[in-house]
């Protein structure tokens, strides 16, 4: 059901945002009508809901992390941090203690140093695009579903269905099928804000068919819109590409650039680690 | 980086909800407020709960339009602790201990508008209709926190749940009706409950 009253009209004033004459004749409005007042009043419970159910989301998301590095021996690091702290008075120690630390000091950075090594030992660009490429995930077809289920919004309802097949064959592996349906509807929606997604997922089937020259176009067109909403998505997979071609001095500059970027920090910079 | 570019890098990521900026403030805050609370009747468990519930204060007042940071993080992780520490003596009824002070250049003492949000209670009605939101399933409520909570721009939620611009707005609105009208048919409940 459509709210009688307009929600951006309600949260400007909520949020001040009306100059000062509008705010008067927001106000006076309320007066007349008590039923917009209590509108005003639910809108703003209803927001201080949404904030409040924000903060327990963060409250269940730091229990998560707490508990990752409560695994980790993180807490027991930090207490012989604070116990050395507090004890730093003291200065006199045992020199056979001291030794002994030192030799399980040594020990422990000989494990990590062989770990560091071993972990970032070089790797072939094919090796690493192998180790690296997975398929990026359905996040389009509540979009299209959404848009196929309304009238008046978005007109070209056939090409919004060749889209949905086109991600349906995508979703279903059948990834050749998937690359005609998305050229396709490139040809028929061209100015539609879903052609950006259609080469993004059109590239990524093209690069998982070994088809790698059409998917570096591919991605290299979607790559140079930078309004693009998943552009990070983009570049990604360009530099897998890349990767996959061998050409290293085109894949790194993308893999340092996404070494800032939260989803794709930790695997970028393995990658750079190890080329 | 200057540390105030990297206190403003580390409040924007929290402000988002990064997990991996969480860490970084175990990393960089969590040792030095443990050994208040320990050094000051506490244990390690009470370390690490109290620390948590520091977090979650900061990340309530970087919401706050007003907030401005007055000293970098950690120093005001630590009065946050030091003060939701203090405060919980005081109800164990503890009070009149001598407190150690383990670190005096971190001594920030907290204003009124600081500890304001320590003491703010969330009304029971705003409680009942989080449950409703986190009860539901699908993208809207992280839609709805996004752009109700974390302030983003619909460029921003477009980007992150991979929708285009004009269906972010689209979608925002639909799922603030739709939501509303749930609260609205559990409206009774809601309000005789508070």
């Amino acid at each position: 059901m459509k709210d009688k009253y307009n929600i951006d009209d309600i949260e400007n004033f909520l949020n001040k945002e009306l100059n000062t004459e509008e705010m008067t004749a927001f106000d006076k409005k309320m007066k007349e009508d008590t039923e917009l007042a209590t509108e005003v009043s639910f809108h703003e419970d209803v927001i201080k809901g949404i904030q409040t159910a924000g903060v327990t989301d963060f409250k269940n998301l730091v229990a998560g992390v707490h508990s990752d590095m409560k695994e980790e021996g993180f807490f027991v690091a930090s207490q012989d941090k604070v116990q050395k702290t507090e004890k730093k008075e003291a200065k006199v120690r045992s020199i056979s203690l001291f030794r002994s630390l030192a030799v399980a000091a040594s020990f422990a950075l000989m494990v990590v140093a062989g770990y560091w090594v071993f972990s970032t030992s070089p790797a072939t660009p094919e090796q690493l695009f192998a180790s690296n490429f997975s398929i990026h995930q359905d996040v389009l077809s509540t979009e299209i579903e959404d848009r196929l289920s309304e009238t008046g919004f978005g007109t070209n309802k056939k090409a919004l269905a060749v889209i949905q097949d086109a991600m349906n064959d995508y979703n279903s592996t059948q990834y050749e099928a998937s690359v005609k349906k998305f050229t396709v509807f490139q040809q028929l929606a061209p100015e539609d804000a879903l052609t950006a997604y259609a080469s993004l997922y059109k590239g990524i089937a093209l690069l998982k068919n070994n088809q790698v020259a059409a998917a570096q176009k591919e991605l290299e067109l979607v790559h140079a819109n930078e309004q693009f909403p998943s552009n990070k998505e983009a570049k990604w997979y360009l530099a897998l590409t890349y990767l996959k071609q061998n050409n290293i001095p085109l894949a790194k500059p993308l893999l340092q650039e996404l070494s800032s970027v939260e989803t794709y920090q930790a695997k970028a910079k393995k990658i750079l680690q190890q080329l | 980086m200057s540390e105030i570019n990297l206190a403003d890098s580390i409040l924007h990521r929290l402000k988002r909800g990064e997990q991996t900026v969480i860490r970084q403030l175990y990393k960089i805050a969590y040792p030095q407020c443990a050994s208040f609370v320990k050094n000051n009747n506490g244990t390690g468990n009470d370390a690490e709960d109290f620390f948590q519930e520091a977090l979650v204060v900061l990340y309530k007042k970087v919401h706050q339009p007003a907030f401005e940071l007055k000293s970098d993080v950690k120093t005001f992780l630590y009065a946050i602790t030091r003060n939701l520490w203090l405060n919980e003596l005081r109800k164990r009824s503890k009070s009149g201990l001598k407190l150690i002070m383990d670190d005096p250049e971190t001594n920030y003492v907290l204003t009124e508008e600081d500890t304001l949000i320590e003491k703010e209670e969330t009304e029971q009605k705003h409680e009942l209709i989080s449950e409703m939101l986190l009860q539901i399933q699908g993208g809207c409520k992280d839609v709805l926190i996004d752009f109700y909570l974390k302030k983003l721009s619909l460029k921003a939620i477009a980007e992150k749940h991979g929708f285009t611009v004009q269906y972010a707005k689209k979608r925002r609105y639909k799922c603030m009706e739709s939501f509303k009208q749930q609260v609205r048919e559990q409206h009774e409940r809601i309000y005789q409950e508070a």
